[in-house]
C-alpha cells in the first residue's frame, strides 16, 4: 500500500514536470487555427492534436528567423565562458578551501555574496563600461560580462565540494615527497573532476539563460543569443508566434535534457556537496 | 528546516524583485506604463532612452529594500541555527 502511494506520488510528479515539455511538443506541431481557439469554444479540447500537425512553426522558426546563427553565437559564448570560469573558479575555489585558513571561509562568504547582488542592478554600469570598450553589440561584451556571475557561484560551489573531499588524501601525497605544487598539478585535478563537471553545468545553464546583459549589449539580430533572439524576433507587439517560440524552446531544451542525464550522477552528487556543506 | 526555509526566502525575494526578463517580455512596462517594476523602468529610461545615470538612480533605489530582506532573513536564518544547537553545518 505504501508502496503504491509512492509510485502514485512519483508519477503525478513526473507529469508535473513533463507537462511543459508535452506541451511544448504539441503546440510546436499545430496549425494555427487548432492553436487559437480555445476561449471561443468550450468544447474544443487544448491538449491534443484537434487537425493534423504542421511544420510551418518550424520552418518559420528556423526559415524567417535567425535561429540556427543564434544557436552558433550561444555555443561561442557559453565555451568561451566555461573555459574562462574553470580557469578562474576551480583555482579560487581550491586555494580558499584549502590554502588560506579561516579568512579563505570569509573570503568565500564574500565572493557569493556578490553572485547575490542582481544583475539588474549591474546592467546600467556594465552598459557604461561597455561602451567605454568599445565593445557595444559584439558577442565579446557578453564573454567578458558574464563570468561575473558565473565565477563567484562556481568559486564558491568548487569550496563548497572540496571541503566534502577529505584533505587525507593530498596530505598522503605530501607526505610520500610530492610538494605542494605536485600535489594541486599531480593529484587535486582528478578529486575536483566532479566538481569541474558541476562548474560546466552551472556556467552552461546560467549563460543560456541569461536575458538582461544580452538584451542592454546586443542591438543586431545576428549577434543575438538564443534567449534573446527567440523573444524578440518571434514576440512582436502583442503578436505572440506560439508555434515558432515553443518550437525554439523545445529545439532548445531537448538538447540540454540529454546533456544533464548524460551528467546527472555526478552533476547530482557534486551539486549536493557543495550546497548541504556551503 | 527555517535557515533553509529563510535562505529560500532571500532567494526567491532577490530573485523575483530583480526580475527584468519576464516583466519586459510579457508586457515591456505598457500599456501605457502601468505595468512597470523597478528593474524595467530602469531598463527603459537607462538604456533605451540613453539616459545611464538615470536608469542607475532607479536601480539602485531596489538596494535598500534588498539589504533589509536580506539582513532580516540571515538573521533568522544564524538564531535559528545556533539556537538549534548540533548539526554539521557550523556557525555560517
Amino acid at each position: 500500500m505504501k508502496r503504491v502511494a509512492l509510485y502514485a506520488a512519483a508519477l503525478a510528479f513526473t507529469l508535473f514536470a513533463g507537462f511543459p515539455f508535452y506541451w511544448m511538443l504539441v503546440t510546436t506541431f499545430k496549425q494555427n487555427r487548432d492553436l487559437y481557439v480555445g476561449a471561443s469554444d468550450v468544447s474544443h479540447i487544448p491538449w491534443i492534436f484537434n487537425d493534423p500537425p504542421t511544420l510551418e512553426h518550424v520552418k518559420l522558426l528556423f526559415g524567417q528567423t535567425e535561429f540556427p546563427r543564434w544557436v552558433v553565437n550561444t555555443l561561442l559564448v557559453v565555451a568561451a565562458v566555461v573555459v574562462i570560469t574553470v580557469a578562474v573558479a576551480v583555482p579560487a575555489g581550491y586555494s580558499l578551501a584549502r590554502l588560506a585558513g579561516r579568512w579563505g571561509e570569509r573570503l568565500g562568504m564574500g565572493i557569493f555574496f556578490t553572485y547575490l547582488i542582481p544583475p539588474t542592478l549591474l546592467f546600467v554600469p556594465f552598459a557604461r563600461l561597455v561602451s567605454l570598450l568599445g565593445l557595444q553589440d559584439s558577442l565579446a561584451a557578453l564573454i567578458l560580462i558574464y563570468p561575473t556571475m558565473t565565477i563567484p557561484f562556481c568559486t564558491w560551489l568548487v569550496m563548497g565540494f572540496l571541503r566534502s573531499v577529505p584533505w587525507d588524501i593530498e596530505e598522503q601525497a605530501m607526505i610520500d615527497g610530492y610538494s605542494r605544487l605536485a600535489v594541486i598539478v599531480k593529484v587535486a585535478p582528478r578529486l575536483i573532476v566532479p566538481g569541474i563537471l558541476t562548474v560546466i553545468v552551472f556556467t552552461f545553464t546560467l549563460v543560456l539563460q541569461e536575458f538582461v546583459y544580452a538584451l542592454t549589449f546586443i542591438s543586431s539580430v545576428d549577434k543575438m543569443t538564443v534567449s534573446l533572439g527567440v523573444p524578440i524576433a518571434l514576440v512582436r507587439g502583442d503578436v505572440y508566434h506560439w508555434g515558432a517560440l515553443m518550437a525554439a524552446a523545445l529545439f532548445t531544451s531537448i538538447p540540454l535534457a540529454i546533456v544533464y542525464n548524460v551528467f546527472i550522477d555526478r552533476f547530482i552528487q557534486g551539486f549536493t556537496m557543495g550546497a548541504v556543506k556551503g | 528546516m527555517l535557515p533553509v526555509v529563510a535562505v529560500a526566502v532571500l532567494f526567491g525575494v532577490v530573485y523575483t524583485a530583480t526580475d527584468l526578463g519576464v516583466v519586459y517580455i510579457l508586457t515591456g512596462g505598457g500599456p501605457a506604463n502601468t505595468t512597470h517594476v523597478l528593474p524595467t523602468l530602469a531598463f527603459q529610461r537607462g538604456i533605451l532612452g540613453a539616459d545611464l545615470g538615470q536608469g542607475a538612480a532607479i536601480a539602485v533605489f531596489l538596494l535598500p529594500f534588498l539589504i533589509v530582506v536580506a539582513v532580516a532573513m540571515l538573521r533568522i536564518a544564524r538564531r535559528a541555527e545556533v539556537g538549534g544547537a548540533g548539526g554539521t553545518g557550523g556557525a555560517r
